[in-house]
């Protein structure tokens, strides 16, 4: 008798276990299936953004056509075509609502008069502007340091470098885009403002009319070439 | 006789538990049931990505068509001239920066991955986390690269731009506007290989902190790295050129 018991809770063991690794596949499947949805509506946007883009250049082509026997519009037309990639480059002054972020060192009087909390390190400036992006930012600066595809924002000595210029504190980063999203970002409980504020004053100000410079370094393709049409 | 008896018993009671528990667990089986529905909703959604695949592939072509259309227009219009090679390099310079150009050239390409698996000993000082890439490494990486004079970077086959973000969304990490991903990271940049390569070596360098912690930090020479374009339209929704500015 006590060896059929035995072996009945055996049984149920067994099959506690069977089911057990069935529920596990169970759950990865979830998660496929998740990452599945996830991928084909990233797909489905992606495609809906180069539709658009098609008919972007359509309407181009078209006025090029319809130009061609024209020099002069031609040559408006080439020009429409360079002002559209700088306004993208951040290579023309633009102006906008937005938000302005000032950021200082903390003074710790009870330290002493001069005491400070802590410098102002190139990765505080890297993750405000990394969050400010996130938040659909069209357009920032730094001290009027116009952020572009190239920018570095790094330390040498006492400075912080950006667009291969020295700067020192404090800092003014200005953004165009939606200022209440902007800020609502930043402060964002537990965000970028609050880990920051720890050692570092940090203001945000919302402002319906910001101008940013354009860049004003040298530019210099070296190494870039067009890529050949393979595919 | 007796001891088979016991056998038979025994057999009979193991497989009577095991059916006392599955007669259970049909009962409340909608794990089971729902394992074999996304079985079939995957499939689905298999097919559903190729297709939208092969759109994309098709769409790409088709904006690379026009913009060598546009391109000759912009050719003839300029006279096929010397006279314009100065807005010729200006339209090119603000194309690249804009990310509006596939690109190639030499460079690096950058194989970033967490510590693998087998490397890690259980009960070692350390955080989990530490052993995994965060947005924070990503950006730090691109940073880097930016500072060595990369003309172009990709993350995965997403162009990074001035306003891509990279940053955590859970288990993922979000590259660009739409794009996630889970690692290996492969970064490619275009610029002058050495200065690149070399900017790992700074003692500053994200670099010695990220192999410290035993992630997998690979550089490889290029001579010849493809950098795609970004796709899609950026609409600029707030941002105005300056009157009189530019």
């Amino acid at each position: 008798m006590g060896l059929a018991f035995v072996s009945l809770v055996l049984g149920l063991a067994l099959a506690l276990q069977f089911r057990n690794v069935q529920r596990i596949g169970g759950i990865v499947s979830l998660q496929r299936t998740e990452d599945l949805t996830r991928r084909v509506e990233q797909l489905q946007q992606e495609n809906d953004g180069l539709r658009s883009q098609i008919r972007d250049h359509q309407s181009r082509i078209s006025e090029f056509e319809n130009a061609i026997q024209d020099e002069d519009e031609s040559i408006k037309l080439i020009h429409e075509q360079l002002e559209r990639a700088r306004i993208v480059a951040g290579l023309t002054d633009v102006e906008g609502p937005g938000v302005v972020v000032t950021i200082d060192v903390k003074h710790a009087l009870e330290w002493g008069a001069d005491a400070i909390v802590q410098d102002i390190h190139f990765n505080d400036l890297l993750k405000l502007v990394n969050e400010l992006n996130a938040a659909g930012a069209e357009a920032i600066a730094i001290n009027d340091e116009r952020i572009i595809a190239t920018t570095e924002i790094r330390s040498a000595g006492n400075f912080i470098v950006i667009n291969t210029n020295r700067y020192n504190t404090p800092f003014e980063i200005k953004a165009i885009g939606n200022p209440e999203t902007l800020e609502a970002s930043l402060k964002l409980l537990g965000g970028v403002t609050d880990e920051l504020s720890a050692y570092l004053d940090i203001r945000i100000r919302r402002e319906d009319a910001i101008r940013l410079p354009k860049y004003r370094g040298h530019l210099d393709h070296r190494f870039a070439q067009p890529a050949q049409a393979t595919n | 006789m007796y001891r088979n008896g016991i056998w038979l018993v025994s057999a009979t009671c193991v497989l009577l538990g095991f059916f006392a528990v599955n007669g259970f667990g049909a009962a409340g089986g909608e794990i089971q049931i729902g394992g074999v529905t996304s079985a079939v909703h995957i499939e689905r959604l298999l097919t559903q990505k190729e297709a939208l695949e092969s759109q994309k592939q098709s769409l790409i072509d088709s904006v690379r068509e026009k913009e060598a259309l546009i391109k000759d227009f912009e050719d003839i219009s300029l006279g096929i001239g010397q006279t314009d090679e100065e807005i010729k390099q200006q339209i090119w310079d603000a194309r690249v920066l804009a990310g509006f150009t596939d690109l190639q050239g030499s460079g690096i390409r950058i194989v970033l991955n967490d510590r693998p698996r087998e490397s890690i000993v259980l009960g070692e000082q350390h955080d989990l986390s530490s052993f995994i890439v965060h947005d924070t490494d990503l950006l730090g990486v691109i940073n880097e690269l930016r500072s060595a004079g990369a003309e172009a970077i990709e993350i995965n086959g997403v162009r990074i731009l001035a306003n891509s973000r990279i940053s955590c969304g859970g288990p993922t990490i979000n590259v660009g506007r739409e794009q996630r991903f889970t690692p290996p990271f492969v970064i490619n940049a275009i610029g002058d290989p050495q200065a690149l390569a070399g900017i790992f070596q700074e003692p500053d360098s994200i670099y010695h902190m990220l192999v410290f912690y035993g992630l997998e930090f690979r550089i490889e020479i290029m001579d010849n790295v493809k950098i795609p374009r970004h796709y899609g339209t950026i609409e600029l929704e707030y941002a105005v050129p300056t009157v009189g500015g530019g």
